[in-house]
C-alpha cells in the first residue's frame, strides 16, 4: 500500500515515502517498549536495585538474596561459570531474573520464597498461557463459537456470593479458573458481540470441565458498537453511538446509501439538494457548530477517510447536479457517496458525543460517521444473488395555475396597474408580454407534467460468493445499478461495484489480517441544468415543437426548455478504497495492530453544448466542450498497540497509535469554444480556442492518539481518549492541537439494590462524558498569500491574480462536548429506552469574514471569538410488543429536539462583518428580514413594518424576526413477520420552518412566471382583507417596488416546512421448501421508498425548499436467492 | 533495565516530536504561486500587470450598456430585474446594488494594483524599465477605475493599500477629492510610463497599442480636467495628444480596427476565436434576447438625433429585421459572434473624443472660432461623419449645446453619454423627459448614481449607502 501511495506523489527528491515508512517503523517499536515496561510493571511487589558488569551468576544471586530475602537453589554444574550484566533500580525480581537468564538455557521457578534454578523446559505455547497449576477445586474449560472457531479472549466469571473471580481464554479459548472455594457458582462468558453465556457450576471435589459456545448476540444491548479504533457493545459503551444496520439500509432503493440513513439517527439530519440520482445531500450532526466552515461529519470506510465534499469540478460545475462551488458547496455537485454501493454495506455506526469523536480529534468536532462493508463468514460456501427493479414519480408536485387562471392574474395585473397610475400607464405590450399578445393563448401545458412527470426506472442487481473455514474466510462481490430521471430524454446513472475482502488468522491465533477492497463505477448522464426550474413558465408558453418537428423557439419568444436537453453532462467516477489490517499478538493481551488504506478516486466530466442549443443560425462562439478531470488520492497509515487485560475485578484496555495521513487533489478543467460544427464538439482537439484551468491542494495530517478504558464488574466503565493533532491547514505556529474525553458508565441495573427494588429493570445505565475535538475543515491554503494563473492570456502572456487575501494567523475551531445519557431496559429488555442530551459549545470560529467588496475580496478567514451552543434531546424507544413462535411486531421511534444558539459575540455590535446576520442569544438560522404585516386593504399593497420608526423603510428596518430550523425531527418505524413474512414500515417526520415559494418565485402578475394556486387568494379589490398582495404587471408599479425590495426579503417567506413521510415501506416473503432445489434460501419483496408525503407546506417540497426536483417515490420489486 | 518512568517519557516526548510540524508541511500548491515569489522575476510581475487587461474585457462593454441603459441611448430586452431597473431608472438599494457588478469587480482590480504596486514596490530583483512601466502602468490603471467609479457612484472610497483592516473602516471620500486624487496619480503615471507601445517584454516597442503609454495618461487627464471644469489645462493635454502624429483621424468604417490610427488605448479579445466583446454582444443576428448581452437596440431618442447626412447614422447603426419589426443596434463593431478572424479591438481612448474636449475646452473658456478655436476642432468630427461645418448660432451656449450634441452621435455606445449629462448639470432636465417616456416612470434626481452593494454597507464600519437609496 504504502508504495502505491508513494508512486502517486509527485517526485520528490527527498525521498519522503521511505522516511515515512521508516518513522512507522520507529514509532511501532517505541510504543511497543513503552507498553511491554508498563505490562511488567503490574503484578509483582518485591524490588531490586542493582547495577553490575560480567559478573558471576553465584555471586548476582547472593546480592539478590541479601536485597529479598529469598533464597536460591540451584546446581552449581548448571551455573558453570556463566555470568551476567546488569543496570537495574527497583525492578521486580522475576524480571531480573529473566533478564539474567534470558541467554541461557536456564529457567526458574518460585516456590513461596524460594527460587530454583533448572533446565529451560521446550516452550509450550498452550503452558505458558494457561494460568497457574491445577488444583482439587478449579473450573476449565473452552469457548468456541456457533462456527466452532475457539474464542480468545473471553471473560470467564465464577460468582457466589462475595466471591468473583474473572480470566480470560488463551488463543484456544481455553481456560483454568483455579482455587475456588466449594460451592455454588454462577459462571458468566462475556465477549462483545456475543450474548452473554450463563450457567450454574456446583463446585465439589472434582475438577469441572465446561464446554461454552457463545452465541452471536441478537438482543441489540450486546450488538456490537464500532467505535473506530476499537469495538464496544451497546451495553457497556460510555458514549453515544447509534448504529444503522445493513439490512435496513438495503431496504430501502435508494442508490446513495447515506440517504437510506434520513429519518433513523437521533441527531443526525440529511436532506437532498434534489432527487436528481447523485445529486448532493446536506448532512447535518447535532445541528450547526461553525459558523461558516465545514460543518461535515467524518466519514471512514473499513478504517479509510473519505472525502465528504463533492469531487464535481468547480469551474466547469456538474449540470443538473449544480456547481459545488469553492470551498464546501452547499450540497451541490455529485454526491461523493454516490459511488458507494449500499449493497456492500454491513452496518453505518455515527458517533456522536466527546467520547466517541474525541479519538478522531480535529476531524470529530460534527461527529463521525463510520461505515463498516461486508465480510466473509466462515462455513459453506455461499452465494447469494439480489435483483430488484421498480419505478419512480416525483414524491410531490405544485398546483400551479392553468392558462386561465394565469391569463386573468395577467390581465388582472395591467388593470391594477392602470387604477394605481393612470398616467403612466402601460398596457401589455406585443414586443414583450408574448403570453397574452403573441402566443397561443388557447394552449395549456402542465410544465410539471412534461419536464418532471416522467417515470424514473431504477434496476439494481447484486451477486456475493463467500465463505471459508475458521481461519481464513472470504467474500467477492459484484453489482449493478441503474436508475434514470424524470425528465424528458434519456438520462441516467449507472453504477458498477465490485467488494472482495480476505480475513485470515494464523493457526495459533496470534497473526490476523484483513485486506478488503471495493471499487465502483459510476456512470452518470445528466442534462445540463435542473429542469425544474422551468415549471414556472406560463401554462400558455409555446408548444415544444414546431410542426415540422424541430424544437420550436416561437420566433425567440421564449427559451424553450427542451433545448437544454439537447447538451449533455457527463461524469464518469472510478472510487477504489482499499485497506489492510495486520495484528500481531505479542503476548497474551497485547496486541500491535496497523491499519493501510489507500483510496483513489478520479472524476472524468464533459459538458457539451451545441449550438443547437440556441435560436437561430449556429453560432461558433455557442458550441463548447467543458471537460474536466479529478483526482483524489489519498493513504493513511495507522500502527497502533492494544493491551487488553483484567486487573483487580475489572478489565482494562490499552490503546496507542499514530496516524500519518495524505490527501492529495489535483483537477484539471478545459473548456473549448469555437467548433466548426456540432458533430466535431466531443472532439476537444477540434476546437479553435482552448481555455484551461487546474487546481491542486495536498493536506498532511498527522496524529499520536491512545485511550485507556476500565471496566469494573461490568457495573463502572471510564473511558479516557486523547489526542494531538497536526494539521497542514493552518500556518505555522498553528499546526498542533490537544484533544481529549472523559466518559463514563453506571450500569445500576447490576447493583443488589435496583435488581431487589426495581426487578422489572432489567437493563439500566447512565452515562456521561465531556470533551473536546477540533475543526479543521476550511479549505487548504488559506492562510498562504499565492497568485493563480488566469485561463487566458493577454499579449501571449498568461495572466497571474492574487488568489485572496490571506491571513498567517488563524488556528484550530474548538468544539466542547458535554453528553449526558440514560439507558433502560424493561420486561426482559423487550422495551429498551434512551435519552441523551447533548451540549457542544464551539469556539475559535473559523470563518470566511466577510468583507466589504471595497478591499477587493469579500472575505477572509480568519478565527473569531465567538461561541456557537448546540444543545439537544435525543430520545429513542425500542420494543418488542408482540413475539411469539409465528409472529412478532416490534417498534422503535426515534426524536430529535434540537436548539442552536449564539452565546457569545465579543463586541458584535460593532462587529461589521456579523452585526446583521447575528444576534446574541439567538440561533444561527435567524434571519435578517423585514417584517410584512399584511396587506394595505385599500391600496392592495404589502405593508412592511418601520420597525425603527423614522418614517422610512429601508435597511435598519431589516430585524431578527424569523428563523429556518427545526423544532424537532425523527423517524418511526413498525416491523411485522408472520412465518416467512416480513413487514416494515417507517415515517420520517419534521417539524420546522423553511422558505416557501414566496421566497424563489416572482412577482405574482408578471410576464412568464406561474405561480401556485394559493396566489388566487390576492387582494382582488380596496376593502379586501387579503394576505398575498394584488397582482401587478409591471415592474415600476408600487406592488412591485414593494415585492422585489422589502417582501421578498421579509419574514412572509419563511413559514412552516413541516413533513410526515412515509418514508419506507417494505414487505418481504421468505420461500419455504426450496432445500431439494439446493436453494439455501429464497426472499421476494416489494419495496418502496418516498410513498406518502403529509405537509402543508407552500411549495414544491418541504425537504429541499427551492425549486429543484422534489425527491422520487420509488417502488421497487425483488427477489434474493442464496445457493 | 532503566528507569520505567524516565523511559516513558523519553519515548513519550520522542513520540511528540514525530508528529511534528515537517508530518505537516505541504508548501504552497504547485497550481499557484508564492506572492513573495511573483515580484522577483520581471515576467511574472507583468503577468500579475497584464492580468488586469484580461480581466477588463468586457467592462468597455458592460459600462456602455449599463450607462446606456441609463440614459437616452439603449433600449433593452433583458429581462433580468437589474436590467429593468437601470432601463427604468428604478434602481433600488436592496436588490439591485448588488447586482451591478461594477462596484465588487471594480475594487478588485484596485486590490490588485495596490498589489501591484506594494509588490514592485518591495522587490530589488525587477529590472528598472520593467519596475518603471509596470509602476507607471499600475498607477494609471488604478486611476483609470476611480475615474469611472467616481462618475458612476459619486463619492467613493480611496483604497490605496491591500490592508484590510484599513479599507475595512474607509468612509467614502468626496467626489472633489477623488479627482485631485485622480489627477495626481495620472501626472505621475505621465511620467513613468513609456511613450511607446510596449510587449510583454515591458521594454520592446510593438505596433499593438494594447497597453497604456504616457499618451494614455495624458488623454484620460485631459478627459478629467474638462470634467473637473478646469478647462486650461484640459486643453493644454487634448492638444498634446492632438499634436501627436502617430495618432491620426481615421474614415468612420476603420476607427475600431485592431491598432487603428485613432486608437490611443486598446485591449485585446479573449483570443483569436472572439471577436471583441462589443460586437459580440452588440451586433444582432436574431431578434434581441432576453438576457443581458445581444438584447440591447438603439433608443428611439438617439435615434432621432442624428442630423441629416449623418454617415454615423448609417456605418455605426446596424440593423436587423424580423417579422416585420426592425432593430436598431450599436454596429461601431463590425465583428459579431459569426466572425471568424479577429478584426477588431475594444477601444479604450480614441482620437476624435481628444477633439471634442478640446473643442469644448475652448468653447469653455469662450475661444469659439478661428484655427484656435473651438468649431476648428468640432468640425474635424463633422467632416469625418460627412457633415459640413457647424453652421448654428456662435454664441457660447449654442456652440456648447452643439459640442454636446456632437458627443452624443459620436461617442454613442462608449459610456459618454450618461457622465456627460452628469458633468455639464444637465441630467435633471434631460432625464426628466426620458424616464417617463422609457417606462412611465418620474425621474429622480439621486438616480444619477447607482446604489452600491448592501452587503458592503453591513459589512463596513463607515461605508454609507448611496444618498437616495434607503
Amino acid at each position: 500500500m504504502e508504495i502505491k501511495a508513494a508512486g502517486d506523489q509527485p517526485p520528490c527528491p527527498n525521498r519522503r515515502p521511505l522516511n515515512q515508512i521508516l518513522r512507522v517503523m520507529k514509532i511501532t517499536i517505541i510504543l511497543l517498549t513503552v507498553l511491554c515496561l508498563h505490562v511488567s510493571a503490574r503484578s509483582w511487589s518485591q524490588k531490586v536495585t542493582l547495577s553490575v558488569k560480567n559478573m558471576p551468576l553465584q555471586k548476582v544471586f547472593t546480592l539478590i538474596e541479601k536485597q529479598t530475602g529469598y533464597a536460591f537453589f540451584y546446581d552449581l554444574d548448571l551455573l558453570n561459570g556463566r555470568t551476567a550484566s546488569l543496570d537495574v533500580k527497583d525492578a521486580e525480581i522475576t524480571a531480573v531474573l529473566k533478564e539474567c537468564l534470558r541467554d541461557l538455557p536456564l529457567d526458574f521457578k518460585v516456590v513461596n520464597t524460594t527460587i530454583a534454578i533448572i533446565k529451560r523446559q521446550p516452550p509450550k505455547i498452550v503452558a505458558e498461557l494457561a494460568p497457574a497449576p491445577r488444583s482439587e477445586t478449579e473450573v476449565k474449560g473452552q469457548v468456541k463459537t456457533e462456527a466452532g472457531a475457539p474464542m480468545p479472549d473471553a471473560t470467564v466469571t465464577l460468582i457466589s456470593g462475595k466471591i468473583r473471580k474473572s480470566i480470560a481464554t488463551n488463543a484456544e479459548g481455553e481456560f483454568v479458573v483455579p482455587d475456588l472455594p466449594k460451592g455454588k457458582y454462577t459462571m458468566e462468558i462475556t465477549f462483545i458481540g456475543y450474548e452473554t453465556f450463563r450457567r450454574e457450576v456446583i463446585i465439589g471435589d472434582q475438577p469441572i470441565e465446561v464446554s461454552a459456545i457463545l452465541k452471536a448476540a441478537i438482543s441489540g444491548l450486546d450488538e456490537t458498537v464500532v467505535k473506530g479504533y476499537y469495538n464496544t457493545t451497546k451495553r457497556l459503551n460510555t458514549g453515544n453511538v447509534t448504529t444503522v444496520k445493513g439490512e435496513d439500509i438495503q431496504k430501502q432503493p435508494v442508490s446513495d446509501p447515506i440517504l437510506a440513513l434520513e429519518g433513523r439517527v437521533p441527531g443526525l439530519y440529511i436532506s437532498q439538494y434534489s432527487g436528481i440520482p447523485g445529486a448532493g445531500l446536506i448532512v447535518q450532526l447535532r445541528g450547526q457548530n461553525s459558523i461558516a466552515n465545514g460543518n461535515n461529519p467524518l466519514y471512514i470506510i473499513d478504517g479509510v477517510p473519505i472525502t465528504a465534499t463533492s469531487i464535481t469540478n468547480t469551474s466547469i460545475g456538474g449540470g443538473a447536479v449544480g456547481s459545488p462551488g469553492p470551498g464546501e458547496g452547499l450540497g451541490q455537485g455529485m454526491s461523493p457517496f454516490n459511488s458507494l454501493d449500499p449493497s456492500d454495506i454491513e452496518s453505518i455506526d455515527i458517533l456522536k458525543d466527546a467520547d466517541a469523536t474525541a479519538i478522531y480529534g480535529s476531524r470529530g468536532a460534527n461527529g463521525v460517521i463510520l461505515i463498516t462493508t461486508r465480510k466473509g463468514k466462515a462455513g459453506q460456501t455461499k452465494v447469494d444473488l439480489n435483483v430488484y427493479t421498480g419505478v419512480g414519480k416525483i414524491a410531490r408536485k405544485m398546483n400551479l395555475l392553468n392558462t386561465q387562471q394565469y391569463l386573468a392574474m395577467r390581465y388582472k395585473g395591467f388593470y391594477n396597474d392602470s387604477i394605481e397610475d393612470p398616467l403612466n400607464y402601460v398596457p401589455p405590450d406585443p414586443t414583450f408580454d408574448y403570453d397574452l399578445l403573441g402566443w397561443d393563448t388557447t394552449r395549456y401545458t402542465d410544465w410539471q407534467k412534461v419536464l418532471t412527470g416522467g417515470t424514473a426506472q431504477l434496476t439494481n442487481a447484486h451477486a456475493s460468493l463467500s465463505g471459508g473455514n475458521a481461519n481464513t474466510q472470504f467474500l467477492l462481490g459484484g453489482g449493478y445499478t441503474r436508475q434514470n430521471t424524470v425528465f424528458p430524454g434519456n438520462y441516467s446513472d449507472q453504477k458498477a461495484s465490485v467488494n472482495a475482502n480476505i480475513n485470515h488468522v494464523s493457526a495459533n491465533q496470534r497473526f490476523r489480517t484483513l485486506f478488503q477492497a471495493q471499487y465502483v463505477n459510476d456512470n452518470s448522464n445528466l442534462p445540463p441544468l435542473d429542469l425544474t426550474s422551468y415549471i414556472t413558465l406560463a401554462p400558455d408558453a409555446p408548444a415544444l415543437y414546431d410542426v415540422k418537428g424541430n424544437l420550436n423557439w416561437q420566433d425567440n419568444t421564449w427559451t424553450n426548455p427542451l433545448s437544454y436537453t439537447l447538451s449533455r453532462a457527463y461524469a464518469k467516477t472510478d472510487n477504489l478504497v482499499s485497506s489492510l489490517n495486520l495484528s500481531y499478538e505479542i503476548i497474551h493481551g497485547l496486541q500491535l495492530k496497523s491499519n493501510f488504506g489507500y483510496t483513489h478516486i478520479q472524476m472524468n466530466q464533459s459538458i457539451q453544448t451545441p449550438a443547437t442549443e440556441f435560436y437561430g443560425p449556429p453560432v461558433l462562439s455557442n458550441r463548447s466542450n467543458q471537460t474536466a478531470n479529478n483526482n483524489i488520492n489519498s493513504w493513511i497509515i495507522e500502527p497502533q498497540l492494544i493491551y487488553d487485560a483484567i486487573l483487580g475485578q475489572g478489565k482494562i484496555n490499552v490503546l496507542l497509535g499514530a496516524t500519518f495521513q495524505q490527501n492529495m487533489q489535483n483537477s484539471q478543467a478545459v473548456t473549448g469554444y469555437g467548433f466548426l460544427s456540432d458533430a466535431l464538439i466531443p472532439n476537444i482537439g477540434s476546437a479553435s480556442a482552448l481555455l484551461g484551468s487546474s487546481s491542486y491542494t495536498k493536506y498532511r495530517y498527522n496524529a499520536l492518539f491512545g485511550r485507556v478504558g476500565y471496566n469494573w464488574k461490568e457495573r463502572y466503565l471510564i473511558n479516557l481518549t486523547a489526542r494531538r493533532d497536526g494539521s497542514s491547514r493552518f500556518g505555522p505556529g498553528n499546526q498542533f492541537g490537544n484533544f481529549g474525553a472523559i466518559g463514563a458508565a453506571w450500569i445500576f441495573s447490576k447493583e443488589n439494590f435496583i435488581q431487589r427494588g426495581l426487578p422489572f429493570l432489567s437493563f439500566g445505565k447512565l452515562r456521561s462524558s465531556y470533551g473536546t475535538t477540533g475543526n479543521d475543515q476550511l479549505t487548504d491554503y488559506q492562510y498562504l498569500s499565492t497568485y493563480t494563473s488566469l485561463s487566458s492570456t493577454y499579449q501571449g502572456i498568461t495572466g497571474l491574480y492574487p488568489s485572496r487575501i490571506a491571513n498567517p494567523y488563524f488556528g484550530w475551531e474548538v468544539v466542547k462536548k458535554l453528553e449526558m445519557g440514560l439507558e433502560l431496559g424493561f420486561a426482559h429488555d423487550r422495551i429498551q429506552f434512551g435519552i441523551s442530551y447533548y451540549r457542544n459549545r464551539s469556539g475559535n470560529q473559523l470563518v470566511k469574514q466577510p468583507l466589504p467588496s471595497v478591499n477587493g475580496f469579500t472575505s477572509i478567514m480568519a478565527n473569531l471569538p465567538a461561541v456557537v451552543q448546540n444543545t439537544g434531546l435525543e430520545l429513542s424507544i425500542n420494543t418488542i410488543n408482540i413475539k411469539t413462535r409465528d409472529f412478532s411486531w416490534t417498534s422503535s421511534v426515534n426524536l430529535t429536539i434540537p436548539r442552536n444558539k449564539l452565546v457569545s459575540f465579543p463586541n458584535l455590535a460593532n462587529s461589521a462583518s456579523y452585526r446583521n446576520a447575528y444576534a446574541i442569544g439567538k440561533p444561527l438560522f435567524i434571519q435578517h428580514l423585514y417584517h410584512y404585516t399584511g396587506v394595505n386593504p385599500q391600496t392592495g399593497v404589502y405593508v412592511i413594518q418601520d420597525v425603527n420608526k423614522d418614517g422610512m423603510i429601508n435597511s435598519l428596518d431589516q430585524q431578527f424576526f424569523k428563523q429556518i430550523a427545526k423544532d424537532y425531527f425523527g423517524g418511526f418505524q413498525n416491523s411485522f413477520s408472520y412465518k416467512g413474512w416480513q413487514l416494515d414500515i417507517f415515517f420520517q417526520f419534521v417539524k420546522q420552518t423553511g422558505s416557501n415559494f414566496l421566497a424563489n418565485f416572482g412577482i405574482p402578475g408578471t410576464f412568464n412566471q406561474n405561480m401556485p394556486t394559493y396566489i388566487l387568494n390576492a387582494w382582488q379589490k380596496p376593502g379586501d382583507l387579503a394576505s398575498l398582495q394584488k397582482y401587478t404587471a409591471s415592474y415600476g408599479s408600487a406592488a412591485s417596488n414593494v415585492f422585489g425590495s422589502y417582501y421578498s426579503i421579509s419574514d412572509a417567506t419563511i413559514s412552516d416546512a413541516s413533513f410526515i413521510r412515509l418514508k419506507n415501506v417494505s414487505l418481504s416473503y421468505q420461500v419455504k421448501g426450496l432445500n431439494n432445489l439446493h436453494i439455501r434460501s429464497a426472499r421476494v419483496y416489494l419495496q418502496c421508498q418516498n410513498l406518502l408525503t403529509f405537509t402543508n407546506y407552500l411549495g414544491l417540497d418541504p425537504e429541499n425548499q427551492r425549486i429543484s426536483l422534489p425527491p422520487i417515490r420509488m417502488v421497487t420489486a425483488g427477489i434474493e436467492v442464496g445457493l | 533495565m532503566i528507569n520505567n518512568k524516565i523511559c516513558f517519557i523519553y519515548s513519550f516526548l520522542f513520540l511528540t516530536l514525530l508528529s511534528c510540524k515537517k508530518n505537516v508541511e505541504v508548501g504552497p500548491p504547485i497550481t499557484q504561486l508564492a506572492t513573495s515569489s511573483v515580484f522577483t522575476d520581471n515576467n511574472t510581475a507583468t503577468a500579475a500587470q497584464l492580468v488586469l487587461y484580461s480581466q477588463m474585457r468586457t467592462d468597455p462593454y458592460n459600462l456602455a450598456r449599463i450607462t446606456g441603459l441609463s440614459s437616452d441611448e439603449l433600449f433593452t430586452y433583458a429581462t433580468g430585474q437589474v436590467s429593468k431597473d437601470l432601463y427604468a431608472n428604478t434602481l433600488n438599494a436592496a436588490t439591485d446594488g448588488g447586482s451591478i457588478s461594477t462596484w465588487p469587480v471594480t475594487y478588485n482590480y484596485i486590490y490588485e494594483e495596490n498589489a501591484v504596486l506594494e509588490g514592485i514596490g518591495k522587490s530589488d530583483l525587477l529590472s528598472p524599465a520593467v519596475k518603471q512601466q509596470l509602476t507607471g502602468e499600475a498607477v494609471f490603471l488604478r486611476t483609470f477605475w476611480y475615474f469611472y467609479l467616481t462618475n458612476l457612484y459619486g463619492d467613493v472610497p480611496l483604497i490605496t493599500t491591500t490592508d484590510y483592516k484599513i479599507n475595512t473602516a474607509l468612509p467614502r471620500a468626496p467626489q472633489q477629492q477623488v479627482y485631485q486624487r485622480i489627477i495626481a496619480d495620472l501626472k505621475n503615471a505621465e511620467n513613468l510610463l513609456n511613450s511607446d507601445y510596449v510587449d510583454a517584454s515591458d521594454t520592446v516597442i510593438t505596433s499593438e497599442r494594447v497597453r497604456p503609454t504616457k499618451w494614455a495618461a495624458t488623454a484620460l487627464l485631459a478627459r478629467t480636467y474638462l470634467y473637473s471644469k478646469n478647462y486650461d489645462s484640459a486643453e493644454s493635454r487634448a492638444t498634446v495628444v492632438i499634436n501627436n502624429p502617430i495618432f491620426q483621424i481615421a474614415s468612420l468604417d476603420d476607427v475600431f480596427f485592431m491598432n487603428s490610427s485613432e486608437a490611443i488605448w486598446q485591449l485585446m479579445p479573449l483570443s483569436t476565436a472572439f471577436a471583441a466583446t462589443e460586437g459580440l454582444y452588440f451586433i444582432l443576428n436574431t431578434s434581441p434576447a432576453t438576457g443581458n448581452n445581444n438584447s440591447s437596440t438603439i433608443s428611439t431618442q438617439l435615434m432621432g438625433t442624428f442630423e441629416a447626412g449623418d454617415n454615423r447614422k448609417t456605418h455605426w447603426i446596424g440593423s436587423y429585421t424580423k417579422n416585420g419589426s426592425t432593430y436598431f443596434f450599436p454596429n461601431k463593431y463590425k465583428d459579431g459572434s459569426a466572425s471568424r478572424t479577429l478584426r477588431e479591438y475594444s477601444m479604450i481612448l480614441r482620437l476624435a473624443e481628444q477633439y471634442l474636449i478640446r473643442a469644448e475646452a475652448r468653447a469653455r473658456q469662450g475661444n469659439i472660432s478661428g484655427t484656435g478655436g473651438a468649431l476648428a476642432d468640432l468640425n474635424v468630427i463633422r467632416h469625418r461623419a460627412g457633415l459640413l461645418d457647424y453652421s448654428g448660432s456662435m454664441d457660447q451656449a449654442s456652440v456648447i449645446a452643439a459640442i454636446q450634441h456632437e458627443r452624443q452621435v459620436e461617442l454613442f455606445a462608449e459610456a459618454h453619454r450618461w457622465f456627460d449629462l452628469k458633468r455639464t448639470g444637465t441630467v435633471d432636465a434631460v432625464m426628466s423627459l426620458v424616464t417617463p417616456m422609457k417606462k412611465g416612470n418620474t425621474w429622480s434626481s439621486y438616480q444619477q448614481f447607482y446604489p452600491i452593494p448592501i452587503t458592503d454597507v453591513q459589512n463596513s464600519l463607515t461605508l454609507t449607502q448611496t444618498p437616495g437609496y434607503n
